[in-house]
């Protein structure tokens, strides 16, 4: 979180995540030629611009893999949430990839001729009616636009202009860049490249990601059919000792909004499951140093009002709640952002509600 | 993410895998114009 305008929030997770990733990439390229070379020696030998090409087409798609299995993996088990933090820098990184790997592959296979390199991509090898001579630089073009418009829109200059519900609508457009960049694949490498390990390979990455997202929909779908019933327009949220200390319990409302119900010791609040910042699951994050911190980006709020500590100012809605029994009961009538809600308190000699 | 965006998320997820794996089956199986 920063109150002031700052290309990028640097701190030491955050180098750490970077020099890191530099250093995969850097050692990913050097392996893949090393090892192609080493495999296709003597007259099947490819020259060094085509495996360069091939490196950071390859590394690329495995960052994309990487970036989409993180938001799934997170969803799946806590342990991985640490990995959204920095998500965006991987995006970034997988966009410069292909980028330099069409860059490279357009002056290679169409910068000797004499139509201009964009011009000779785009019509040189235009056989619809043909797998084998598909123009399959089309959806890589569009898959690399794609990641174009999600690399240069990553920064929360635009997440705060294009206001959050745009902005991660937008961003949702990975997945049909996602789809497009393995159509790239099976129309183009797939068709020339007779080795079975690359099929076997993307084949491995779309059942991996594929299986990671249907999974935690399950997941999400199973536990939103939990809840819940409800009395006198109250909503059941079970007993209060089930939720974790400094954790939340999520409970969907009839209209499919969430509200996360958060722990601080013996004490329950209730607030909005999304993010101010870019809409971020609040309810799978947990209470640090007494702020509910967001599993995405760290940002936090006081539970008891749903306001970002001073000096931010991001408010969050709040939720009437009340204790019989035991058992949380929650009024899903969403109080304005950032209205303060005394917190009920467990009393464990009687189980009874108390209001501070 | 928003309740629309999660179900929009739910509706892409389902479609995608299989146009996906039709997409690389096709590519493998009329590879260079080869039928099975």
């Amino acid at each position: 979180m920063s109150i002031a305008y700052r290309a990028v929030q640097w701190n030491p997770f955050k180098k750490r995540h970077d020099l890191l990733l530099i250093a995969g990439i850097i050692g990913y390229l050097s392996l893949f030629i090393l090892i192609s070379k080493a495999v296709r020696g003597g007259a099947h030998a490819l020259s060094d611009e085509i495996l360069m090409i091939r490196a950071l087409g390859t590394c690329a798609i495995l960052l994309l893999h990487i970036v989409l299995a993180i938001g799934p993996l997170a969803r799946i088990d806590r342990r991985f949430s640490p990995l959204l933090y920095n998500r965006r820098h991987l995006g970034v990184a997988a966009f410069t990839l292909a980028l330099l790997h069409a860059l490279l592959a357009a002056g290679y296979y169409h910068g000797f001729g004499v139509l201009s390199p964009t011009r000779s991509l785009l019509i040189s090898s235009a056989d619809y009616r043909s797998l084998s001579g598909f123009p399959f630089e089309i959806p890589g073009l569009l898959a690399l636009t794609i990641l174009f418009f999600m690399a240069a829109t990553s920064h929360d200059f635009w997440l705060r202009n294009l206001t959050p519900r745009v902005w991660k609508t937008l961003h949702m457009a990975v997945y049909f860049a996602y789809f497009a960049l393995v159509a790239h694949v099976a129309l183009g490498a797939l068709q020339s490249e007779p080795n079975p390990v690359y099929v076997a390979l993307i084949g491995f990455g779309v059942l991996l990601v594929a299986a990671l997202h249907l999974i935690a929909g399950r997941m999400e779908t199973t536990a939103d059919r939990k809840s819940c019933e409800s009395r006198d327009g109250w909503i059941d949220a079970g007993p209060a000792d089930a939720i974790e200390h400094d954790r939340a319990k999520t409970v969907r409302l009839p209209d499919r909004r969430r509200v996360a119900i958060f722990r601080e010791g013996d004490h329950f609040s209730a607030i909005g499951d999304v993010c101010a910042h870019q809409g971020g699951p609040l309810g799978e994050g947990r209470i640090v140093n007494g702020c509910v911190t967001c599993p995405w980006h760290g940002y936090q709020y006081l539970a008891r009002n749903g306001q970002s500590p001073p000096p931010f100012t991001e408010r969050i809605p709040t939720f009437r709640l009340k204790l019989v029994d035991g058992r949380l009961w929650l009024d899903p009538l969403a109080l304005p952002p950032g209205t303060p809600v005394q917190p009920v308190r467990l009393d464990r000699h009687s189980s009874e509600c108390c209001h501070e | 993410m928003t309740a629309s965006q999660r179900a929009w998320h739910r509706w892409i997820w389902l479609a995608l895998p299989p146009a996906m794996l039709l997409l690389l089956a096709v590519s493998i199986l009329f590879r260079n114009g080869a039928v099975p």
